[in-house]
């Protein structure tokens, strides 16, 4: 019956196009993960996914706030608020979940930025928050810069129910990926050269899946550049409580608050809860914009995209405790750090260099050396050996968009210590025997 | 007859013609330019934000473009650009569903805190079992939320982490079930057909992007709910069609009119992907019943389309009358299910919208397989998961719960339209939703959209009750309202009625004045007292208010809410005296509808007017004075008869066949005709002069006549000067 349904009940393009991309090593390692997860127990010798940026290293704080406060997990001060709060459906989201958001905002920055809650758009995820961007600031057929290596989530999330292309602009390892005036004037000029519109230019801050943060300095170059074409800035900043030290992170914030608001009707900034507190399954998301008609296109656009009031009175109880705020922030980065520190060391015993990074949930390895050669295919059959003989899934350089082959990102904070460990070990097992061919 | 004479000078020569009809449009456009300008107040618009104000010049002052923008880029907009979409969405809304939803947000009613604030009757929301959710909740939410069962312990690992985007499959399975209780078992549905979004908003949405392209077409029976102009069309590009129902039938789909429509979006060159319609039918509150079921699933077999249902009030139903759901019909018959989709939700028929869980309900795997995957951007959070897993599987509570809340909503809803029913206010006939749809026609003056929106103005702004009107439901014919009555508690029914009441006279006072905001904004307790008064001997029989022993009229004159409400504070007082000046009062109406001479006299008796007042409306325009490009039209039709009388009689003169002179005498009535209705606009529509309609009326038909006539004895004269010659 499906099948005769499928030759005969015309469907959507959305719906029969490979857009959504999940067709790519990307996913194929998820799938691969999917079938065989590595258990320490009961299945010593699945495939361990190193392919998912969650952050579980922090889940004891969450879990000790909510045994200390179970009120917060419930209706907050008791059952009081209940009516309002399950007939809740105010696409402006709560009031005091927005105040809480923004300072919260502010801790994470430490004071160097402003926030105002009533520029903030909650949404369904950071997922939903960046889809709703790109449909309030581009129209089908326009395109957004992106720099490359970007997260291969943008492909389908910015691209397939919008018709938004996505021109990249190329980073290369010589200067450790950074974004540079050259390229961004290139890819625009590729861009006109096809005669697509450029409607705006999306920075991950920290990159995703670099793992390092934007510097000052470009920042500010990339400000310039989209002021003098005249098109927006998405600055997507969902890692910035996940840098290792805070004084490493310069927001667009900052930059935007040191010019004295001018021309920031053009920058929007994307964040989430789902990493730095380590809550993807509470689809948390937001838009802060500077700009007043998008603040109105997207908060109407949010009723697609609304976050339970549930949920949002829960968090708003958690985040208004600073105390626990503080301590989760400061303890969290620490932790990252140190994964970081160990995983990086550890790669490194095996002979693997990574890119120094300064943030995120993973880091940036470059197996170039063990390539039969220095293309995607060479790539993708390294990386293919990877997932099913080291039985790892780390994401392929390609599925980024890399311009050089040979990269690959791996996370490291969804997983146990020992997890790791184990992943270190069949990393440096893999090398050697891949060297030791090579060597015959 | 040589009264038109005079204009032959005009109309000699060629250019004659031209410039005859141009100078005059001219000069009249020119006499109106100056009208408006020399009337200070209305040539700067109202402040939008003052709480009196009226809705309508909001109406009529959307920016149709940004050319200002366009122009000076470095204008208050910026100079970032927005997409089109984007720029759409952003505009300000017109939507008068919208416009009230916002007035209620900002200034809500409550009774004891904010009772002068508006009635929600706009918003499809059910807080009558509000109470029995919060019970469970304060005795369940512990174990439900955190604890996990095996362990007893703490989790946050299941909540925390990133879950299925389009559900968990627990939430799947005891929605699933849900439904099939909320249908009465007559039908079961299956778990791997679910996929969850956050909200139905974004469930219908995701259906329409797997279901269509942009510029494709779904027919939808009208009345609609509004919501889906925004829903569907912002962000897909989909166009949705009304296909219109009529009252006659209570607002029944017609497969005919499906037809019709079908083929007309055909030849504009559109591809009509779906039928979309909702049951129980959101405004009407109709049922669809076995047999439209059927006739709509051959339609969409035969057109091969899609139908997609919307059910999200299945469990809101009240009636005698059984639900039935499309899927109990596509169990029984042998259709193609691949077509047919479901939209469910919990906001309504579980009364917690702030949950948001939406339902796409589908039979096409690969329908199922794209929502899923676009589900991610509208995905449901974790904890309210498996708060409402425990909630649902706990079918004792639902199975209660379900029953309680139908008996309830079956109460309220005899309430309520009871209490339309005292005013005179009929509702079609209804077995569910939590609305009911009203026919308030009778007080809409003149009978059309704009007559239609004054009295939403007026319900808004002065008894400040936010209703549905329907020509945001793109109901065809005017006067419709949709009222939500499940976000009233008992007590504020009266209070309701008070301040519909209130009102329902204001708009019959008002439309005298043409409406006047300064008239309206004036609450003064004379004016309300009248106004209750003429409303009473409008609809009323005398004898009946006079007895006032119906329980609805009772219930007004204690003040219901301590004398909190201006409205029914104002009202009552004063009412017993108006009682015995009710003859009076029917008496004036009587005249009213006599002669316009003298119903002026009685309306300016009537109304407690300070002279100010008068002077006021006087000199302010309006808001329903007609705009220049429609008097445009009314003058050069006035013109355009003299134009035609006057060839008609200079041919008459030069050919010497006299008999056509007679057409010019029978288009006399007519030119009578079109000054009538250019009078009756020249003093705003007012009401006094209402006899005016009905004079042109009669002038056209005898006009008509005459013409036919005239027309009669040319061709006998013809005739005769054929057979003569």
């Amino acid at each position: 019956m499906v099948k005769g349904a499928e030759s005969c009940v015309p469907l959507s393009e959305v719906a029969t196009s490979n857009t959504h991309g999940e067709d790519s090593p990307y996913f194929a390692g998820w799938k691969a993960y999917d079938e065989d997860p590595y258990d320490a127990a009961s299945n010593p010798a699945g495939v361990i996914q190193m392919g998912l940026a969650e952050n579980q290293v922090s889940f004891d704080l969450l879990e000790k706030y909510l045994d200390q406060h179970p009120e917060a997990s419930g209706w907050g001060c008791g059952i009081s608020g209940f009516r309002e709060n399950a007939l809740f459906q105010d696409y402006h989201g709560l009031q005091a979940f927005r105040q809480e958001m923004a300072t919260f905002m502010e801790q994470i920055r430490e004071g160097r930025a402003k926030f105002d809650p009533e520029r903030i758009v909650l949404t369904a995820g950071a997922t939903a928050a960046n889809e709703l961007l790109t449909f309030i600031l581009a129209d089908p057929g326009d395109c957004l810069l992106i720099p490359t290596p970007y997260y291969p989530g943008f492909d389908r999330d910015l691209r397939w129910r919008t018709g938004v292309r996505i021109i990249p602009v190329h980073c290369s390892s010589s200067n450790g990926f950074q974004v540079t005036l050259q390229a961004l004037e290139d890819a625009y000029v590729k861009a006109e050269g096809m005669k697509i519109r450029v409607r705006g230019l999306l920075l991950t801050n920290p990159s995703n899946p670099l793992g390092t943060a934007t510097t000052g300095h470009v920042l500010e170059e990339v400000l310039d550049f989209v002021t003098q074409k005249d098109i927006h800035l998405i600055s997507d900043e969902i890692y910035s409580g996940s840098v290792f030290s805070s004084d490493e992170f310069v927001s667009v914030a900052e930059i935007v608050e040191a010019r004295g608001y001018k021309d920031c009707d053009r920058v929007h900034i994307v964040y989430s809860l789902s990493k730095d507190l380590g809550l993807p399954g509470f689809r948390v998301g937001a838009i802060y914009s500077y700009n007043d008609r998008v603040v109105t296109a997207a908060r109407r656009m949010s009723s697609f995209t609304l976050v339970s009031s549930q949920t949002q009175r829960m968090l708003a109880s958690m985040l208004a405790d600073r105390e626990f705020t503080e301590t989760y922030l400061k303890t969290n980065r620490e932790r990252l750090k140190k994964r970081h520190d160990f995983i990086t060391e550890g790669l490194k015993n095996a002979g693997i260099e990574c890119l120094p990074g300064n943030a995120g949930l993973f880091c940036w390895m470059n197996l170039a050396p063990l390539l039969e050669e220095p293309t995607k295919e060479g790539e993708l059959r390294l990386w293919s050996l990877i997932v099913h003989e080291a039985k790892l899934n780390i994401s392929p350089g390609s599925s980024c968009h890399c311009s050089e082959a040979g990269w690959f990102r791996v996370c490291f904070a969804n997983m146990s210590q020992q997890t790791l460990e184990v992943a270190l070990r069949r990393i440096k097992d893999f090398t050697e025997n891949m060297k030791a061919k090579q060597e015959k | 007859m040589r009264v038109i004479v005079p204009l032959q000078a005009v109309v000699q020569g060629r250019g004659g013609l031209v410039l005859g009809s141009l100078i005059p449009c001219a000069l009249f456009y020119f006499l109106q330019f100056y009208l408006r300008r020399n009337r200070p107040s209305s040539s700067s618009p109202p402040p939008p934000s003052s709480a009196s104000g009226s809705n309508l010049p909001e109406l009529a002052s959307i920016p149709r473009s940004l050319s200002r923008g366009l122009l000076s880029p470095r204008g208050s907009f910026g100079p970032a650009r927005l997409s089109s979409r984007g720029t759409a969405v952003a505009r300000d809304d017109d939507n008068p569903y919208y416009v009230g939803l916002k007035r209620c947000a900002d200034d809500p009613y409550n009774r004891s805190t904010n009772p002068r604030g508006f009635l929600p009757l706009g918003l499809a929301e059910n807080r009558l079992s509000l109470d029995l959710i919060q019970d469970w909740l304060v005795k369940n939410w512990k174990e439900s939320l955190l604890l996990d069962d095996e362990e007893g312990e703490l989790s946050i690992q299941g909540l925390a982490t990133y879950q299925p985007h389009d559900g968990s499959m627990d939430l799947k399975k005891a929605v699933a079930e849900f439904m099939g209780q909320v249908m009465q078992g007559s039908v079961s549905f299956n778990p791997s057909h679910v996929v969850l979004t956050a909200g139905a908003t974004p469930a219908v949405e995701t259906l329409s992007f797997c279901l269509a392209d942009p510029g494709d077409a779904f027919l939808v029976p009208s009345p609609y709910y509004p919501g889906w102009d925004r829903d569907i069309k912002w962000r897909t590009g989909v166009e949705l069609i009304p296909v219109p129902c009529r009252s006659t039938d209570n607002f029944s789909i017609s497969i005919g009119a499906l037809e019709l429509a079908y083929n007309q979006v055909k030849k504009r060159g559109m591809k009509v992907r779906a039928v979309l319609v909702s049951n129980p039918s959101n405004p009407v509150g109709s049922l669809i019943d076995r047999e439209t079921h059927c006739g709509l699933l051959d339609f969409v077999m035969e057109k091969n389309i899609h139908l997609i249902s919307d059910e999200i009030f299945a469990g809101s139903t009240y009636g005698s009358d059984k639900f039935v759901s499309v899927a109990e019909v596509l169990d029984a018959e042998s259709f193609d299910k691949s077509r047919v989709h479901i939209i469910y939700g919990l906001s309504k028929d579980l009364s917690v919208p702030g949950f948001r869980v939406g339902v796409i309900y589908s039979y096409n795997e690969n329908v199922l397989a794209a929502a899923s995957k676009l589900a991610r951007f509208s995905s449901i959070s974790a904890p309210t998961q498996r708060l409402l897993i425990s909630m649902l599987s706990d079918r004792k509570f639902i199975t209660d719960y379900l029953a309680v809340n139908r008996a309830r909503l079956h109460d309220m809803h005899a309430l309520f339209v009871d209490g339309l029913k005292q005013l005179g206010i009929k509702c079609a006939s209804s077995s569910g939703g939590l609305y009911c749809w009203a026919d308030m026609s009778m007080f809409i003056r003149p009978y059309s959209e704009k007559g239609e929106l004054m009295l939403w103005d007026n319900l808004l702004n002065v008894a400040k009750v936010n209703v549905t009107p329907g020509s945001s439901c793109h109901c065809i014919e005017p006067g419709w309202f949709r009222c939500c009555f499940t976000t009233l508690t008992e007590k504020d029914v009266p209070t309701f009625d008070a301040a519909f009441n209130l009102h329902g006279l204001l708009v019959r006072q008002s439309s005298c004045y043409g409406a006047h905001p300064k008239l309206r904004a004036n609450r003064s307790q004379t004016a309300a007292a009248m106004a209750t008064a003429m409303s009473i001997a409008y609809h009323k029989p005398p004898s009946s208010s006079s007895s006032s022993s119906s329980p609805w009229s009772s219930s007004l004159i204690p003040a219901p809410r301590g004398g909190s409400s201006s409205a029914s504070s104002a009202a009552s007082p004063t009412r017993r005296e108006e009682r015995r000046s009710l003859p009076t009062a029917a008496a004036v109406a009587l005249v009213a509808g006599g002669t316009a001479a003298l119903a002026m006299a009685a309306s300016a008796q009537a109304l407690p007017v300070d002279a100010p007042v008068l002077a006021l409306a006087a000199l302010q325009e309006p808001e329903n004075a007609l705009s220049l490009p429609t008097w445009a039209v009314h003058v050069s039709s006035v013109i355009e008869w003299v134009i035609a009388m006057a060839l008609v009689w200079q041919y008459g003169e030069k050919s010497g066949f006299q008999t056509w002179k007679g057409l010019t005498w029978g288009m006399v009535p007519l030119l009578g005709g079109a000054l009538c209705a250019c009078t009756w606009h020249f003093f705003y529509n007012a009401e006094s002069l209402e006899i005016l309609v009905a004079l042109q009326s009669a002038l056209t038909v005898l006009g008509n006549m005459t013409m036919c006539f005239a027309a009669f004895r040319i061709y006998k004269a013809s005739q005769e000067g054929s057979k003569s010659s």
